[in-house]
């Protein structure tokens, strides 16, 4: 399974606890700051066109989230979204 | 209560760029007016982030908040402001200050002349950015300073104060004025000097925005936005003058622990030191409806923007969305 189709699968009552659960994640971690740059932008981009909530926008939530935050981003999947099996398909991707 | 009442917000860039640029489009669509990022050597650079603020906002107005005359001389603070209003047209402010002594001290600078300083730094932005060719003698020395371009747009110019000289001269020659406080018992005194100054000048008052840049916290929670508030009051507490501490009460000996436990870096025993009189006098902090009284408190004095300054709530986000939603409605 790839990013976008775990992004693809969050059902639809779950996106917008899932999009702030992300950026928060983000927003509150040191190994955010040393995100790549494409990446910080690419969220920039979404955020200033108001489609961050998109599963698109969610997808580079994803990305960024596994990168900086690995395991945190997979409980919050699992417990907080209580996606389980999505947090099991985003641990079988290979680290960016 | 005037309709007409502008909302800005501090932010410290002390994280990666793409985070401050995040808050700042956050608020811009919650309906703030104003960005005022703040100058300090060891952050991410001031005019950098606000260059990156630029290309990604549309109307909220933008500038450093403040910046000194000590560490960047005020011909390249001039060029800076200038180039930024090229990305952000009739979006750029410039708050001019003292500088934060602990700052500069690291640096090896002693401010000096410091009411001259600001008084020819802001006459010298001043006159560049209106496209003059100028020649100064004094604190600052130029012979000859034009920029090769030209600023459509003029860039007003704030003065950042506390002290009654400094206050005076914001009222003399500041576009606006950021008075550093959070409180009636100190906006007040502050506000007198400020008119004193543009009274002297032959200003009248209202042609000065008169904002109050306060630390700020809110959350749906009072004690968590308390919890977020301690850190900072601790620290504006331990670098208060005793005259400061008297006006609002505050016990000597409480003050005391609190410096006692910073120098030691005990943060738990300092921030736990905190007290309600600190709270109260050197912050807004608590649910959005308490802090929307406070924030009528300020603006009946003759406040005509109100800083969200740091901590602005434990978290940053949402706490601009609880502004944005339950504060700024009742201003605008």
């Amino acid at each position: 399974m790839t990013m976008k189709e775990i992004a693809q699968s969050i059902p639809e009552e779950k996106l917008v606890d899932a999009w702030k659960s992300l950026v928060d994640l983000l927003l509150t971690s040191s190994k955010a700051n040393r995100m790549p740059v494409e990446m910080s932008k690419a969220i920039l981009s979404y955020w200033q066109r108001g489609t961050l909530n998109s599963r698109e926008g969610i997808q580079q939530l994803l990305e960024a989230a596994v990168y900086a935050e690995r395991e945190k981003a997979m409980s919050l999947l699992s417990e907080k979204l209580m996606l389980p099996l999505l947090a099991e398909m985003l641990a079988k991707l290979e680290r960016r | 209560m005037n309709k007409l009442t502008k909302f800005g917000i501090e932010f410290v860039p002390q994280e990666a760029y793409w985070k401050t640029v995040f808050y700042s489009i956050q608020s811009e669509r919650r309906g703030f007016d104003y960005l005022w990022i703040t100058d300090h050597f060891n952050n991410r650079n001031v005019y950098a982030t606000l260059a990156a603020i630029a290309i990604y906002t549309n109307r909220i107005k933008m500038g450093p908040g403040v910046t000194n005359p000590f560490l960047s001389h005020p011909v390249v603070t001039a060029q800076a402001v200038a180039s930024i209003n090229e990305m952000a047209p009739g979006r750029v402010v410039c708050g001019m200050g003292a500088g934060d002594a602990t700052t500069l001290r690291m640096l090896g600078v002693s401010p000096r002349r410091v009411l001259a300083s600001v008084r020819e730094a802001t006459e010298m932005i001043r006159r560049i950015t209106a496209g003059e060719n100028v020649q100064m003698k004094g604190v600052f020395s130029v012979a000859g300073a034009k920029l090769n371009f030209k600023v459509k747009e003029r860039i007003p110019i704030y003065v950042g104060a506390q002290g009654p000289k400094m206050l005076a001269l914001a009222g003399a020659i500041g576009d606006g004025v950021l008075i550093n406080a959070s409180s009636k018992k100190d906006i007040e005194p502050a506000l007198s000097h400020v008119r004193e100054g543009a009274a002297e000048a032959g200003r009248k008052t209202d042609e000065i925005d008169v904002a109050a840049y306060t630390s700020f916290s809110v959350d749906k929670e009072e004690k968590k936005a308390i919890e977020a508030a301690c850190p900072v009051v601790a620290f504006i507490v331990a670098g208060s003058p005793q005259e400061i501490l008297e006006r609002h009460g505050i016990p000597q000996a409480d003050a005391q622990s609190v410096r006692d436990a910073l120098g030691r870096k005990d943060w738990g025993r300092a921030f736990s030191s905190v007290t309600s009189e600190m709270l109260s006098a050197f912050s807004i902090c608590g649910t959005p409806d308490m802090c929307s009284e406070k924030i009528i408190t300020l603006l009946k004095l003759g406040v005509t923007q109100f800083v969200v300054g740091s901590p602005i709530g434990p978290n940053v986000r949402k706490s601009i969305d609880a502004i944005g939603e339950r504060i700024l409605p009742q201003f605008k």
